[in-house]
């Protein structure tokens, strides 16, 4: 299944943990990876489902090259994303940018929009006009107004927050962006939307994802290939919805998705009535008219 | 003698001059479930901590009125025993500088519950929202726990006094699939066995699939429909929630 050719970012049986424990008790060592290995092709994207405490957001740190390995290799255009120092060329940096669940705790409150996606701009050292033309041409990509671009990042809605930390994951030009629940948090509409601006960017930018998720329904239509936390290891999956044998970590994630339409509810006659009003009128349904100011 | 219904009748919240909530009433039954839904900044939030007058600083509730079994209640009184409430952020809901297993302690030792029944209790609550091994959370700073496992934890605590009605807002919106899938079973348990009434406040259709009974639907601070959850999924009657609905459905396509 893994496309042929040269990958963009591999992991090559990485293992990595934590320690965990409080200030005066034993540090435990907890292992989250085991020879765990990931390919992803220039352009592609991948998705990497799990529950949570699987270990998908660790391997998406260790992709980012914010923590070292405790094993294994990760190599970018084959070639290791740290060096023995575990630090990493500007350009590299560069190349891999990442969005996260939470908007709110990923921009400053004191910054407005511009500054949010200017930060990453300032290595070019462009003139204030320019900048701002760029930060234009980056909010336009997201679909958010240039008259944006003055206000508090944080008074902008959770949707429009999500969406100023794609253009400012895309400002310096990535060829991998990371999307950790990058959704998630949005309402269902905004969900949609910002999973069709991401398809699109993609198409016009040449940029890979890896989209680390535990909803499998966000996964149809968007990712090209597909694995799955598995103790401690991705296991790709050949075809997520298809009726094949599907590892248990997948068989349970999709378990797990609730009805998309109401069912009975047998359950829910009450037992001895004690507790229900005695005379509970049949619910009717009323449809209310929008009052006037 | 437990209520038997909580209502919000007329309520009208304003901050700056501007309505955000305009004229919301609803009703909620022990042993039912009702949804509240809409989009994020519909007013969904500020209606529920309007409920026990937990507004944030700068909005006012202008009109309106809360009762408890058709009597009007001092709304302060309500929290904890009568009604509990589980917030979307559940951060700042815990003391940084105390453990996990303190916050229960001290909420169980509210109902004059101590020692060695206390930590009995409240492992028990611990199992019933997820945790394996409630032991090894207990000791922890809320600090070391994510968010999901925070949010479970607050549903753990509000359960701790045995409320008749429990404000859930966003409850399963941080956590995954699974974990969700647990809690909402946990949640049908309460509202069958015990009769707790439920406002299940959420985006998420597939979440109001699966509990809700009764649901209201809420767009720019305004209810704009409400019905039995059949209805909402068959025959949506609003422009907005047949939007949203297909928004959801395309996700099943």
């Amino acid at each position: 299944m893994t496309p042929p050719g040269l990958s963009l970012l591999e992991l090559r049986a990485v293992s990595h943990g934590y320690r965990q424990g409080g200030l005066l008790s034993r540090l435990l060592a907890r292992p989250v990876l085991r020879n765990a290995s990931v390919r992803i092709a220039p352009g592609e994207c991948v998705a990497l489902l799990g529950p949570t405490g699987s270990g998908k957001s660790t391997l998406g740190r260790l992709a980012l090259g914010l923590e070292r390995p405790w094993g294994g290799e990760i190599l970018l255009d084959g070639v290791p994303l740290l060096d023995r120092r575990g630090r990493m060329p500007p350009a590299t940096r560069r190349s891999i940018q990442a969005v996260f669940q939470d908007p709110h705790g990923a921009t400053s409150p004191r910054l407005t929009a511009f500054q949010v996606v200017a930060e990453p701009l300032h290595v070019s050292r462009l003139e204030h006009t320019p900048l701002r033309q760029r930060v234009a041409a980056l909010l336009e990509d997201v679909g958010l107004p240039a008259t944006l671009m003055d206000r508090l990042a944080h008074r902008l809605s959770g949707g429009q927050l999500q969406r100023l930390c794609i253009a400012r994951a895309l400002a310096p030009g990535p060829r991998l962006v990371l999307l950790d629940e990058a959704v998630n948090s949005l309402d269902l509409e905004n969900q949609m939307r910002v999973l069709a601006l991401l398809r699109d960017l993609r198409r016009r930018n040449h940029v890979a994802y890896l989209f680390i998720t535990h909803d499998l329904r966000l996964v149809r239509g968007f990712a090209d290939r597909c694995y799955v936390m598995q103790d401690g290891q991705p296991i790709e999956v050949a075809d997520p919805f298809g009726t094949g044998p599907v590892p248990p970590a997948m068989a349970a994630l999709r378990a797990a998705i609730l009805p998309a339409r109401p069912g009975p509810r047998p359950l829910r006659a009450p037992p001895s009535g004690q507790w229900l009003p005695s005379s509970s009128p049949s619910p009717t349904r009323s449809v209310l008219a929008v009052e006037g100011d | 003698m437990s209520a038997r219904s909580l209502s919000v009748g007329g309520l009208h919240l304003a901050a700056e001059g501007h309505l955000l909530v305009q004229g919301v009433s609803f009703t909620l039954r022990r042993g039912r479930v009702l949804g509240l839904v809409g989009t994020s900044g519909s007013g969904k939030s500020l209606t529920t901590l309007a409920l026990l007058n937990l507004l944030p600083p700068g909005v006012r509730q202008v009109a309106g009125m809360v009762a408890l079994d058709n009597a009007p209640v001092e709304r302060a009184a309500l929290r904890g025993r009568t009604v509990g409430l589980v917030q979307q952020a559940p951060r700042g809901g815990f003391n940084p500088l105390v453990t996990i297993g303190r916050h229960f302690l001290e909420t169980l030792a509210c109902e004059g519950v101590r020692g060695a029944a206390a930590r009995d209790r409240m492992q028990d609550l611990l199992r019933d929202v997820g945790f394996g091994e409630p032991g090894a959370i207990t000791r922890l700073y809320p600090s070391q726990l994510s968010g999901g496992m925070l949010q479970r934890v607050m549903l753990a605590l509000a359960l701790c006094r045995d409320p008749d009605f429990l404000l859930a807002d966003e409850p399963t919106t941080d956590l995954d699939l699974i974990v969700q899938a647990q809690l909402l079973d946990l949640l049908e348990r309460l509202v069958v066995r015990r009769g707790l009434g439920l406002l299940l406040v959420t985006h998420d259709f597939s979440v109001i699939a699966r509990l809700a009974d009764q649901v209201v639907v809420m767009d720019a601070g305004r209810v704009i429909e409400q019905q039995p959850v059949h209805g909402i999924f068959e025959d949506p009657a609003h422009p907005r929630t047949q939007a949203l609905l297909s928004a959801h459905l395309a996700l099943y396509a």
